[in-house]
């Protein structure tokens, strides 16, 4: 009986002591004493993660579809026909095609008193200069 | 003369039907109308009926009852994926899941992303403008035991007009604690289209 006593203290000391540090540091059991590591890390993410919670994030990739491709091919070269066109018209109200009324239909106007012809877009070769 | 007025009347009629012709009907959301091929509410209706099925009859529902003493499951639902090559709201499928942990009162739901930030403005809100015998106070939701998460995929083999697409559709419940997942749910669906 003297033998075991000794050794049975020892026991309930070694788990009150358990038990106390268990209570001072609030740690579950089992739990991971560098825990708080990681809630420092996402404590601070937190926020900005779950706003996003029931909803779809949409990370969609373009499928390799012959007939897909082919519209958008058409509809590439209808967007790029239209853009011409536009651009044309702009050059032709800027004055730069048809600029002439005797049907000149170069970009150069003729001088009459010099005898040659001048760009009417160089502001260096105005013929009143 | 005849002629050309039975003409002319024979094309007016024409050009009124013709701009007559746009019609709109109501149909059953059960009924199948396929039209283009790609994700429609058929494809959603069939996945929401195989998820909520499934997910209502796992164990896991029992299993967290006989370990939390009878208490029911608490969930919120959180980011479903589309790694699809289509726009698919999984919205409309996912709701229908909610849906059915509130009616069957099976599982309980606690809402999430921006509707409960909007609920916490609420409360906040309330902290200075309502009386206080009714004033919501903070620091008292629910806490969830498990999150609902989700993904769509999606393969495509065409060839020419010919395309068959395969939809792969999986949502996953998994505890929040410890991270292990408890419920996979799996909806395939196969598509053939001969444009």
């Amino acid at each position: 009986m003297k033998k075991v006593l000794p050794s049975f203290f020892a026991t309930v000391i070694i788990m009150l002591g358990c038990l106390s540090s268990f209570s001072q540091t609030g740690l579950a059991p089992d739990q991971n004493p560098n825990y708080e590591a990681s809630l420092a890390k996402y404590m601070n993410m937190a926020d900005s993660l779950n706003r996003w919670h029931s909803s779809t994030q949409h990370d969609m990739y373009k499928a390799i579809d012959w007939l897909a491709d082919r519209k958008e091919a058409r509809a590439d070269r209808r967007e790029f026909r239209r853009q011409l066109r536009l651009e044309r018209a702009r050059w032709y109200n800027s004055g730069f095609y048809y600029n002439d009324y005797r049907g000149n239909h170069n970009r150069y106007r003729y001088h009459p008193f010099r005898g040659h012809y001048y760009s009417p877009f160089n502001r260096f070769d105005y013929w009143w200069r | 003369m005849k002629r050309i007025i039975s003409f002319a009347f024979a094309l007016t009629t024409i050009v009124l039907f013709s701009n007559c012709s746009h019609k709109v009907t109501r149909i059953d959301p059960a009924e199948q109308v396929d039209i283009s091929g790609r994700w429609n509410n058929t494809d959603s209706r069939l996945v929401a009926e195989d998820m909520t099925k499934t997910i209502l009859s796992a164990n896991w529902i029992t299993d967290h009852m006989a370990s939390k003493n009878g208490q029911r499951p608490v969930v919120i639902v959180g980011f479903v994926a589309n790694k699809s090559h289509e726009h698919i709201e999984a919205e409309t499928f996912v709701k229908d899941v909610e849906n059915s942990f509130v009616s069957t009162q099976k599982v309980r739901l606690v809402q999430g992303g921006k509707k409960r930030e909007e609920l916490r403005a609420e409360k906040a809100d309330q902290q200075s403008n309502a009386s206080v015998s009714s004033m919501k106070k903070f620091g008292l939701e629910q806490g969830a035991d498990y999150i609902l998460q989700g993904s769509i995929n999606s393969i495509v083999d065409s060839h020419k007009r010919k395309k068959v697409v395969y939809y792969q559709t999986n949502l996953e419940l998994t505890n929040i604690e410890t991270n292990e997942v408890v419920w996979i749910g799996e909806k395939k669906i196969a598509k053939y289209v001969k444009n």
